[in-house]
């Protein structure tokens, strides 16, 4: 199940970049973690409740971030503010919803609760118990990653 | 915001009023990145809450009419999304009614409108354009 997760998610992503941005993306296996402590990026989580239980975490480089609020605004930002992470956070929901109504076409029924917008020093550890699966999404105005920490509802 | 062709379902009355939709909220984002100081800001803020407030549920209504008329099969889950948008912007209005310096609130407000405009015309209602097409196809 943990690689049909991880392709409704990916081809959510590729799907709203494509229809929202006119940006064309490739999902790919990441090779190495991303490095998250060089490079400056917002991040998102999005909770899941239902048949899967967990969060997804969305990392975008801060120019990506900025340059898709561009893309949708017409206009040009430099930093990361409430305006261009509430934008992001909503294309975080977007995407997951896209992705949870893929699964339920495979009966797993799913709801998301409200994207947050997390400090890199909240970003759970990397390993652990419950099943993990990542791809990062790279496009032309930069490469996002989409990790998935969700496991079966007991 | 930048409205695109591609963006028409091929109603002219739902065109118009997603155009509108554009224009209203590509000022309302001008006018809150700008930098002027927040007091001239608070006309454009309230005019666009009041705009949202109404113009939104009367939009819903036709676009929802307009569904029921063709027989779209996913009626019900876009009139939750349209349900859900409302509920939205009735909290942040309440919201800023009780604390009309919150500019935090508003910028948040104007990201997420702007995400989920463009979303909702350029991917959720493109879906009811396509029914109709294979509907008016299928008649052929």
């Amino acid at each position: 199940m943990t690689k049909e997760i991880a392709v409704s998610f990916s081809n959510a992503a590729k799907e709203v970049f494509q229809t929202m941005l006119d940006v064309e993306t490739s999902a790919e296996a990441p090779l190495a973690p991303a490095d998250e402590k060089s490079a400056e990026a917002l991040y998102v989580s999005i909770g899941v409740t239902g048949d899967l239980t967990g969060k997804v975490y969305y990392r975008f480089p801060k120019a990506m971030a900025l340059e898709i609020v561009k893309i949708m605004s017409g206009m040009a930002f430099e930093e990361v503010d409430d305006f261009v992470a509430s934008a992001m956070s909503e294309i975080v929901n977007i995407i997951s919803g896209n992705a949870l109504t893929n699964l339920a076409e495979q009966t797993v029924h799913c709801d998301l609760t409200p994207p947050e917008v997390l400090r890199r020093e909240d970003l759970p550890a990397r390993g652990g118990s419950r099943p993990v699966s990542a791809a990062v999404l790279k496009s032309a105005i930069g490469d996002a990653e989409v990790r998935i920490i969700l496991s079966r509802t007991e | 915001m930048i409205w695109k062709e591609k963006y028409r379902i091929g109603v002219p009355l739902i065109d118009e009023q997603h155009e509108e939709l554009f224009r209203r909220v590509t000022d309302f984002v001008e006018t809150l990145r700008s930098p002027a100081p927040w007091r001239d800001k608070e006309a454009k803020v309230d005019e666009t809450l009041n705009f949202m407030k109404e113009y939104v549920i009367s939009h819903f209504h036709d676009e929802e009419a307009y569904q029921k008329r063709i027989g779209y099969p996913g009626f019900e889950a876009h009139r939750k999304i349209h349900n859900d948008m409302v509920r939205y912007v009735a909290s942040v209005a309440e919201q800023y009614e009780k604390d009309r310096s919150d500019e935090k609130l508003m910028q948040q407000f104007a990201g997420k409108l702007l995400a989920w405009l463009i979303n909702h015309v350029a991917a959720a209602d493109q879906k009811i354009a396509e029914y109709a097409r294979q509907r008016e196809g299928s008649r052929q």
